[in-house]
């Protein structure tokens, strides 16, 4: 009988009624901006949500990382989950990010995006990668000649970071414009401040909660896989 | 008395899911004709191939043993590898790109194993090999049975010509062979045993198995090798053997592959003409407006698109396993070297040029001097094509190539082109200037240059096979 | 609420979206992991069910 950690199950209820707090407390108890210093005065509220994305695709991302590398050295079963599940999450929240920024950017600034934000763009990038090894793995036979081509992937996409860092930096001298995102933490106001942190926490306690049990669902699917090819020659072989 | 020139040690090698062969260890000596035997599917190419080094083994490792306890690892399960010294080999398919002609195969086989044959001495083989009439012809258009005459003669020749020990890998040689060929190769082998070549033959070839001199067993995994123990030296200094032949064979491979087919440059013309044309024919009010890097931006588009596409040379390297095959003599120096000649860079100076000559007359405030500068940026895409070249490679390793999305990876090189952008700008309506900083034309297309440079690295230095 | 009284450029549309696309894409993936969840049960279900019941069971 595959058993979800009750840990998880409060962790992802806890963090459920957390990101409905959030919403309601960001739309409610949240103070208005400045109409006259804003375009899109009520947008600005997306922070409350976009910005917790943003660091729990960051944790994502790090899990991909570490699992790549992990099984570029070791190539234990245990590095491989780090992988699927550091991909799956960082797709799902870095596809929340590049989204709820951009619509942001569309409503206060007029531009969807830019070239010279140096987050952004990482994320875009990161997120682009993310996007390829789930397909990747979806479409690739689970073999380790295939897991090593996906660990390769993964670090050659984490070497791009700094490499966008350096690119959007370079760009940025040229074209300062307006940046997107860099503009929602300075000053921030004590109210909007607590509301990101009741978003943050939330978010953060779905992603433990998703991490858990994503990793037992892979596990538990890879001993299937191991049964059904077992099945499989006991039924007459390849 | 004999010395071991190549050794698997406590290897265990997996092909898929399957572990084919675990915790193995097998010397290959000296001037010994080894044969791998087996039931189909027993593991007998697998353990060819990761004699080659074309397989990273789960466990263990693959080491040309040195005096004093030294090795050279030829392939490891941390990683480590390096092509045999003085390896031929013959893949059970061709190992070659069909557009290949006969004479071009052999004298590669040859360059690649750092002899430099006359065609004299080659044809004089061929004829031997009834091959001599088919020397122009290409493999495409020869039988099975021919195509394997080939592969052999391409695998034995440098051996049969030189007087340095070699080893020579052998996946099935008989298969698809006439008699008189089988004959032939037969006594080849002999030859080449008395010449004191080592040879590891994978077979079901009686004959061949019984003129062995020692007969691995290949069954659930195991080996087990009959044969009189060999009594054995430690091996003599390595000398080294040059690999600048193989690289500049693989270079001239890839040239002459898309002179006789230019599929790549086509493939890779048609779109970009295609957008030139459309571009002329909806986009030119955003250059009348006067934006500034518009027309920049249409005289480079052309060119980036050109760049971006996936190779034909990658397709090339995957037919009849042409690409294991270099693999095998090149290692790991097959992803820099294939992806900047492989990348397309003949197209962007003459497409920027093009994409000039259509879009100028659209402005009126271009420098006179545009026009003999504009060469500069374009050089420069040939930067991002070798990095777009690279980054298809290192997702084509995937066994189901076709079902990925290469364009995830190349978002990357949006900002060298953007750069590339503002120089052209700079160029086309400020002119030339040499000063080099973050607002000069120059500096601009070093500061893509480098940012191509690393993109490029970053995709050649991870490994992934 | 604040936010009825703003005009059409105040950007209630766009952080409606926004959350919209934010909490549905939890929401989705929440469901995807227990769809593999009764996947996986049904799976061992029906591995058990296969499986021939042999009293050396065990071998493999």
């Amino acid at each position: 009988m595959l058993r979800v950690p009750a840990q998880a199950i409060a962790l992802l209820a806890l963090g459920s009624i957390g990101v409905v707090a959030t919403v309601f407390l960001g739309i409610t108890w949240a103070p208005d901006v400045n109409p006259s210093q804003w375009r899109a005065p009520a947008a600005y509220r997306i922070i409350f949500l976009h910005v917790p994305f943003a660091w729990t695709s960051f944790l994502a991302f790090a899990m991909l990382f570490w699992g790549s590398l992990r099984w570029y050295l070791r190539r234990t079963e245990r590095s491989w989950r780090l992988v699927q599940s550091g991909s799956d999450l960082g797709l799902l929240f870095g596809i929340g990010v590049i989204t709820s920024g951009p619509i942001w950017g569309m409503a206060e600034w007029g531009v969807p995006w830019d070239w010279a934000d140096l987050r952004l763009n990482t994320f875009g990038l990161l997120t682009a990668l993310a996007l390829f090894i789930v397909m990747a793995r979806r479409s690739q036979p689970d073999h380790d000649s295939t897991r090593d081509t996906i660990a390769a992937v993964g670090l050659f996409g984490f070497i791009l970071v700094p490499i966008t860092a350096v690119a959007t930096t370079l760009y940025q001298k040229r074209h300062p414009g307006v940046v997107i995102i860099e503009s929602e933490d300075s000053g921030l106001d004590p109210t909007i401040r607590a509301v990101m942190m009741v978003g943050f926490v939330s978010i953060t306690l779905l992603f433990i909660g998703f991490t858990i049990i994503s990793d037992k669902l892979y596990s538990a699917e890879a001993e299937i896989e191991l049964n059904h090819r077992a099945l499989d020659e006991i039924n007459g072989g390849e | 008395m004999s010395y071991p020139v190549l050794r698997i040690k406590g290897a265990t090698v997996l092909r898929g899911s399957r572990t084919v062969v675990e915790d193995i260890d097998l010397d290959v000596m000296r001037g010994e004709l080894l044969c791998l035997t087996g039931s189909n599917g027993s593991g007998k190419s697998t353990i060819l191939e990761t004699l080659a080094g074309l397989h990273a083994p789960r466990a263990g490792e693959v080491l040309v043993p040195l005096p004093d306890q030294e090795s050279i690892p030829i392939r490891d399960s941390r990683g480590r590898r390096t092509p045999v010294p003085g390896l031929s080999i013959a893949l059970q398919t061709d190992g070659a790109c069909l557009d290949e002609t006969v004479l071009e195969r052999i004298k590669t086989a040859s360059n690649v194993a750092g002899k430099s044959l006359s065609d004299e001495t080659i044809y004089a083989a061929m004829e031997q090999w009834a091959l001599a009439h088919r020397a122009n012809d290409r493999l495409a258009v020869l039988s099975q049975g021919l195509r394997k005459r080939v592969s052999i003669l391409a695998a034995i020749l440098p051996a049969i010509e030189s007087s340095n020990p070699r080893i020579i890998l052998l996946d099935e040689p008989s298969e698809s062979l006439d008699s008189a060929s089988r004959d032939l190769l037969h006594e080849s082998l002999f030859s080449l045993r008395e010449k004191g070549h080592s040879v590891v033959i994978a077979t079901h070839d009686d004959a061949i198995i019984e003129i062995s001199d020692r007969i691995v067993e290949i069954s659930t995994g195991t080996i087990s090798v009959i044969g009189p123990n060999q009594s054995s030296n430690d091996p003599p200094s390595k000398h080294a053997t040059p690999t600048g032949g193989a690289i500049s064979a693989l270079a001239r491979w890839i040239l002459a592959l898309e002179a006789r087919n230019p599929v790549d440059t086509v493939q890779r013309i048609v779109p970009a003409l295609l957008a030139l044309f459309l571009l002329r024919t909806i986009g030119l009010d955003a250059i009348s407006d006067g934006a500034p890097s518009s027309l920049a931006f249409y005289v480079l588009i052309p060119a980036l698109i050109a760049i971006l596409l996936r190779p034909a040379l990658i397709d090339r390297l995957k037919e009849r396993r042409s690409g294991d095959w270099w693999r095998a003599h090149l290692g790991r120096s097959i992803r820099p070297l294939s992806s900047i000649v492989g990348s397309p860079w003949m197209l962007p100076i003459p497409l920027t040029y093009l994409s000039f000559i259509v879009f100028s007359n659209s402005s009126s405030d271009i420098d006179p001097s545009a026009y003999a500068w504009l060469w500069l940026p374009a050089l420069s895409m040939l930067d991002i094509g070798a990095a777009a070249t690279a980054i298809h490679m290192l997702v084509s390793g995937f066994e189901r190539s076709t079902a990925v999305a290469a364009s995830l990876m190349m978002a990357i090189l949006i900002w060298p082109f953007l750069l590339l952008v503002d120089a052209t700008t700079e160029i086309l309506y400020q002119g030339m200037n040499f000063d080099i900083g973050f607002d000069t034309p120059l500096g601009l297309i070093i500061c893509s240059s480098l940012i191509a440079a690393s993109v490029w690295g970053a995709a050649v230095i991870i490994p992934d096979e | 609420m604040k936010l009825m009284e703003a005009n059409e450029l105040s950007g209630e549309t766009h952080l409606i979206v926004a959350y919209a696309i934010l909490i549905g894409s939890l929401v989705l993936y929440g469901n995807w992991l227990r769809s593999r969840y009764r996947n996986i049960v049904n799976s061992r279900a029906s591995i058990l069910e296969a499986r021939t019941p042999h009293p050396h069971d065990g071998e493999d």
